[in-house]
């Protein structure tokens, strides 16, 4: 331990600018992170983006400069015929990065939560996962091609590889069939664990054995794990697995594939050379009140006239039902070979629908000031235009969170001129997303098409997931042309 | 322990380049090792797998009874590593490395580390940076003599340094290491000269020869033989004549194993004699005549 310590404070002595240079910037982030959480926020790139980029830059200049003061490459350095025990000068790195990256992190986030006024006790878990998540994500690569790298030089070569192989990773996964489909299960963290564990495995090995060749192995596995972990994974098995099959009997609303009636609009266009994007228009009716549901994926199946049935891979739905009745277009993609083969044709076809039912819980009809507290939430405020709500919650809040905003009870019209239709109801889901490696804090937006002003009533409520199905829509004879997406039918919401 | 490194058909390959073609040697405890040779010849090589920087491709080594390639970590406690190319961290100021350095070593001696200070006259607040090679090269000298180790490996420390800075260090080596064996590499023989005990001729990854310095010196001499008259030169020469250059009635030549029986061997050669002298050499003058008489029988082989 006395080696470990002594090669630690001649670190920190060496380091000094590199330390100073990252707490500066880390103390600006925590600001950041707090004022895009404010009403006051206004973000833009240089001063959204940029300070998070300094931060990073300034956390791998300084962990590849830890590692290089005693490099593990070459022949010619002064402290490998020196008294040095490995697995301590090892220990002494990796409690540079926990006191210089890590509680850092862990001080900027409980400063966060402090400002926030929320308890620090039911965070300490968060904290020290986000720890670890910021060291896995941010530092480990990093470290891993110190390891294997002399100099910065030599490093910086390195680190450009990786980008392209990340970059081709990203767009690998762009083409690995059914797999964003939400499905609650975490293979990402099958992926990092993976990938941590031969990183981890080979700054190790390097720094027992100092062979670059076998360093260098260990680290490229664990770039490797991860598309192969990614082409491996059966996704639709999982698909499969999450979402069990239910008959209509078995669910609380009905289903219906509704005729064209017009030219079609897709969400998603996933139409390429090789495929078609279809908008199949659905009809959701019989949703009970406190019922909400996600549609999550959408598989379409068609009876080929060859007398094989044909099936798409499963794309994300991207739908929320909120409403008793809605209607939904949801799009998939057919092979366009098939497609121009079927398309004038009735071909019998089947939709199946991976669906996460939601139950409506802690309702609040609250009448809203421009700022107020929302039990359980967090802090909240109107948005300068009257567009919706924004709420400030921390990353163990609530997942989902919905406002319902009646006309009737809006008083917008004295403001701003007038509501459009009386007793018209807009209804917003937001669930919650992953916050930064700095942040414990939660910015949720919920767009009321301004409709929200002081003194209007408005209901909250959290909604919890209940169950995932699946469920089989026959459609019956289906002219595909008809539901064909033009690149200019194709619309965001 | 009589032997304190010893390695056995020692063999260090770099893809086609072969650096060591089996390699024995056998530094004895105490001794001033000094290990020659041409540049290119493998001495850099042979202390880094020593000192298991570099790992063997064939081969055994044993430094301080220890497997070369397992030395590491406090093994190194006992061995002072110093070489003309190792990289030091400049950052530190003279005094902020052997501070650094303290601690690593249990046998560090305060008092020889001041002593040493004030003998290299080592400006401690300065950074090594800022040193130039000669006191740069003082500094890690006092760096690993203070711990008075058991071994003091040095590769070609003495290149490069003006001849003051290179007979202070010598002094300072020679005063420090009474107990400790010295393992030394240097292509200029003549610091060697003052400094070793034993000497090594490495060429081309092998040792030609390992042997005493003073066994070196009696062993060669030149000799200058005036003959009766001009006389053709014998078909073959002894194998222990090198060097051989005839004049008219003046034949000179290298011995390499003098002795009393040289007289004899030069009369059965050219019969009598007028005269003969024989001029004790340096071991410059021996490492040429070697050298040259070596690369010459390189040549009668690839010719």
């Amino acid at each position: 331990m006395s080696q470990t310590l002594h090669i630690f404070r001649k670190d920190v002595r060496r380091l000094w600018v590199e330390i100073s240079i990252s707490l500066i910037a880390l103390a600006l982030v925590t600001w950041i992170e707090w004022w895009l959480c404010t009403p006051a926020s206004n973000p833009h790139w240089y001063n959204e983006v940029l300070p998070f980029v300094v931060l990073f830059f300034s956390w791998w200049f300084m962990v590849v400069r830890l590692i290089h003061g005693e490099a593990l490459v070459g022949d010619r350095q002064f402290w490998i015929t020196r008294p040095y025990v490995w697995y301590k000068l090892l220990a002494a790195k990796v409690l540079f990065v926990f006191a210089f990256v890590g509680v850092p992190i862990a001080i900027s986030q409980a400063v966060l939560l402090v400002a926030d006024r929320a308890p620090l006790t039911p965070y300490l878990g968060h904290i020290i996962l986000d720890v670890w998540g910021a060291m896995l994500v941010g530092i480990l690569p990093v470290a891993a091609l110190a390891v294997i790298t002399r100099n910065l030089a030599q490093w910086m070569m390195c680190a450009v590889l990786v980008i392209l192989s990340a970059v081709g990773v990203a767009w690998l996964d762009s083409y690995i069939p059914n797999s964003h489909v939400p499905t609650g299960t975490d293979t990402e963290l099958v992926q990092a664990v993976a990938f941590a564990c031969l990183t981890a495995l080979g700054i190790t090995a390097q720094y027992a054995r100092r062979k670059r060749l076998l360093g260098t192995l260990a680290v490229a596995a664990g770039g490797f794990a991860l598309p192969l972990i990614m082409v491996a994974t059966p996704y639709r098995g999982i698909i499969a697995r999450a979402f069990p099959p239910a008959s209509s009997e078995q669910i609380p609303f009905q289903v219906a594939f509704v005729a064209n009636q017009g030219p079609v609009a897709a969400k998603l266009d996933t139409g390429n050379e090789r495929t078609v994007t279809v908008a199949i228009p659905v009809e959701i009716s019989g949703v009970s009140d406190g019922t909400l549901l996600q549609v999550n994926g959408v598989m379409l199946s068609l009876d080929t006239p060859d007398g094989r049935r044909w099936e798409s891979e499963w794309l994300p739905g991207y739908e929320d039902v909120l409403k008793a009745r809605s209607r939904l277009s949801l799009s998939v993609g057919v092979d366009r070979t098939l497609y121009e083969r079927v398309k004038a044709l009735p071909t019998p076809a089947r939709l199946s629908l991976a669906f996460n039912q939601l139950r409506d819980k802690h309702r609040q009809h609250i009448v809203v000031r421009q700022a107020f507290e929302l039990p359980g939430v967090g802090h909240c405020w109107i948005e300068r235009d009257g567009d919706g709500v924004e709420c400030r919650s921390t990353e163990n809040g609530p997942p989902f969170l919905l406002v319902v905003a009646s006309e009737d009870e809006s008083t917008c019209s004295i403001a701003g001129g007038g509501p459009s239709e009386t007793g018209h109801i807009i209804r917003t889901m937001d669930s919650s997303f992953a916050s930064g490696p700095t942040s414990p804090l939660i910015w949720r937006r919920l767009y009321l098409r301004g409709q929200v002003c002081p003194g209007s009533a408005l209901t909250f409520s959290t909604p919890e997931p209940v169950r995932r199905f699946r469920l089989e829509l026959e459609i019956g004879q289906l002219r595909l042309g008809e539901y064909a997406v033009h690149r200019s039918d194709f619309v965001l919401q | 322990m009589d032997s304190v490194i010893r390695a056995t058909s020692l063999v260090k390959r770099f893809r086609s380049v072969e650096a060591l073609r089996g390699l024995d040697l056998d530094v004895p405890q105490s001794s001033i090792y000094a290990l020659v040779g041409p540049n290119g010849a493998g001495k850099t090589t042979a202390i880094k797998v020593l000192m298991n920087i570099l790992r063997p491709t064939s081969g055994r080594a044993e430094v301080l009874g220890m497997n070369s390639t397992e030395l590491a970590g406090n093994a190194f406690a006992a061995i002072g590593y110093v070489s003309e190319n190792q990289e030091l961290p400049e950052w530190m100021r003279v005094d902020d490395l052997l501070a650094y350095m303290r601690p690593f070593y249990p046998m560090w001696d305060r008092k020889l580390e001041d002593d040493l200070v004030r003998q290299f006259e080592l400006p401690l607040e300065r950074k090594l940076k800022a040193l130039s090679r000669g006191m740069r090269m003082k500094a890690a000298l006092a760096c690993s003599l203070a711990y008075r180790p058991k071994l003091v490996v040095l590769d070609e420390p003495f290149t490069g340094l003006d001849p003051l800075v290179r007979d202070e260090l010598i002094h300072a080596l020679l005063d420090r290491v009474a107990e400790a064996t010295v393992f030394v590499s240097s292509h200029d023989l003549g610091e060697i000269e003052s400094l070793a005990s034993h000497v090594g001729y490495l060429e081309d990854g092998r040792l030609l020869f390992s042997e005493k310095m003073n066994v070196l010196s009696d062993r060669f001499r030149e000799v200058e033989v005036t003959l009766e008259r001009p006389a053709p030169a014998p078909d073959l020469w002894p194998e222990t004549w090198m060097q051989v250059d005839i004049a008219g009635d003046v034949v000179r030549f290298v011995e390499s194993r003098f002795d009393a029986g040289i007289t004899q061997r030069i009369r059965a050669v050219f019969g009598e004699v007028r005269g003969v002298t024989f001029n004790p050499m340096s071991l410059r003058s021996i490492f040429v005549a070697i050298a040259r008489s070596h690369g010459a029988r390189k040549t009668q082989v690839l010719s």
